[in-house]
């Protein structure tokens, strides 16, 4: 009996091809541990702004419980979120955290989403709220990418991780996969002389009007600088860059501001890598 | 095991969400799927949109796309009974055929369609709503069908005469509630007074030829929904088209009903109708 319905079944799923968004955004829930199987509830595409298209997939569990999956091309970044929990990927915890059960639990679920590209985890963060944050970012040659999310500076090659914390379940995946070959040049600037580089391209901009003053730094590191690899826009192959994240104030010929900022120092030459006016 | 397992889940969803009455959205492409093939398209068919359905919309329907070897197809479910409520294949134009008698093999071909998408008494055109070409298939209520155009009461199929292929469909909406099942007013005496209304008319717009009494204007029999009554009215009407004399054209049909429980003239609300 049992075997007579699945042939049933077989046959009519037979009827019709899913797109691999289907199956991909399926499996990804499965990785990730959410209880299935997930039902398709929705699926279409619509065209982005940079002239690329976004396929959303919206899958529902047994449970009731709803997800959505965002699938864009040609970056071939990928979004995955449950219900409307999902967070938005500008609201994340800045306090680090290093339990080292999220460590584990991060390398499970790379390991079960099929992320075999070798990898680094570059921030662990949560916050009193229950709410956990990891980036992974895609390493080459023992470097991280360092495009940075959300900012000027491409896709990010790697994981975002967003999750209930402490009983880690998964609210929201965000990565970007298949990123560019990079240049063998080793890096030609060490740490100092690309913070000395950073601090030639901020004193161009900022008058120093503080350290008159006060004699105090007029520019600091928020975090420590990272040494990756980064694709300029038309170039084939990424190189490699010191990315910086940073304060700033001073007056400058349009008046006194201020502010936090990322820049690349590119490696080999010293110069700031221009932002990509396209993402 | 863990996939028999899986697939027995399935199973135990697909016979909940059944049992609610609702028909989701993998299911819904199932469905559509095993429809493009029972009505002719051969070879793979993928899926391209799925939308669930529209929020404040007057239907409940699934909103489906595939590609197929033919073009693409769009294909609506009903989400609360599962039924096809609309389906179109876009198929390279095709010579216009309108007023064409169907083939028998065309009509073989669109019998069957209609017999799995759920009318099994294949085509009644006995009434001159909808394209004849494609078949306007009426509800059909105690054996009488509506006359109402907007919505119209029937469903309609095209169907290429030479592949069978069956690309374009509009499922009927639900019938109204009727208001009886056999008539009181005999259709000789509801002719008679749909003929002398029509001379009437004739005589108002000075065509008193326009009406000819002595040819076989036909009374039909079936239900009226008036916009503004919870049920549809049992009527009969006239749908000879009247002639006038030293013109090409007449005045087409008579437009006006008689109740067939109190001979009643009614005027019909719904400038399409014709």
């Amino acid at each position: 009996m049992i075997l007579a319905l699945l042939a049933t079944i077989s046959m009519s799923s037979a009827q019709v091809q899913f797109p691999p968004v289907v199956d991909r955004a399926k499996a990804l829930l499965s990785g990730l541990g959410e209880p299935g199987p997930f039902r398709l509830q929705s699926m279409f595409t619509t065209p982005r702004y940079n002239g690329g298209k976004a396929t959303t997939v919206k899958l529902l569990s047994p449970s009731g419980i709803d997800y959505t999956a965002w699938f864009h091309l040609p970056e071939t970044d990928v979004s995955i979120c449950r219900g409307s929990e999902a967070g938005s990927a500008g609201m994340r915890p800045t306090r680090p955290d290093s339990d080292p059960k999220i460590a584990r639990k991060i390398e499970l679920w790379l390991h079960s989403i099929h992320a075999d590209t070798p990898h680094r985890t570059m921030t662990i963060t949560s916050d009193r709220q229950g709410t956990g944050f990891a980036y992974v970012a895609l390493t080459s040659r023992g470097y991280p990418y360092i495009s940075a999310p959300g900012a000027w500076y491409g896709p990010t090659y790697g994981y975002e991780f967003t999750f209930d914390y402490p009983s880690m379940r998964i609210r929201r995946l965000d990565y970007t996969e298949h990123p560019p070959p990079t240049d063998p040049s080793p890096a030609r600037l060490d740490q100092s002389q690309a913070t000395s580089a950073l601090a030639r391209v901020i004193g161009a901009e900022y008058v120093p009007q503080g350290a008159q003053r006060s004699n105090s730094r007029w520019f600091s590191l928020l975090e420590p600088p990272v040494l990756g690899y980064y694709q300029s826009p038309g170039r084939a192959m990424a190189t490699v860059a010191w990315k910086f994240s940073y304060m700033a104030y001073g007056s400058s010929p349009g008046g006194v501001r201020g502010g936090s900022g990322q820049m690349l120092i590119d490696a080999l030459t010293g110069e700031q890598v221009p932002s990509n006016p396209h993402r | 095991m863990l996939h028999i397992e899986t697939m027995i889940l399935a199973l135990v969803i697909a016979a909940t969400l059944a049992g609610h009455g609702r028909m989701d959205g993998e299911a819904a492409v199932e469905k559509s799927g095993k429809l493009l093939h029972e009505m002719g398209v051969t070879g793979p068919i993928t899926l391209t949109k799925l939308l669930v359905p529209p929020t404040g919309a007057p239907d409940k329907n699934w909103r489906l796309s595939f590609d197929t070897r033919f073009g693409e197809a769009d294909v609506q479910l009903d989400s609360e009974t599962g039924k096809v409520a609309r389906f179109r294949i876009l198929i390279p134009a095709q010579e216009a055929r309108y007023n064409k008698p169907p083939t028998s093999r065309e009509t073989a071909f669109r019998a069957r369609a209609l017999r799995l998408l759920g009318y099994p008494d294949g085509p009644n055109t006995g009434s001159n709503i909808g394209f004849p070409e494609r078949g306007p298939v009426h509800v059909l209520v105690h054996g009488h069908p509506f006359f109402n155009l907007n919505p119209t009461y029937a469903a309609s199929l095209a169907v290429d005469p030479e592949s069978g292929l069956a690309f374009e469909f509009y499922g009927s909406p639900p019938a109204p509630p009727v208001n009886a099942s056999t008539q009181l007013i005999a259709a000789a005496a509801a002719l008679e007074r749909l003929r002398r209304w029509g001379h009437a008319d004739a005589l108002k717009k000075g065509l008193p030829k326009a009406v000819d009494p002595s040819e076989g204007v036909v009374a039909e029999l079936g239900y009226w929904k008036f916009k503004d009554e919870p049920t549809a009215r049992l009527v009969w009407r006239a749908s000879k088209y009247s002639t006038v004399e030293g013109h090409r054209y007449g005045l087409g049909s008579l437009r006006m009903f008689v109740d067939a429980l109190n001979g009643q003239m009614l005027k019909p609300d719904d400038a399409a109708w014709g």
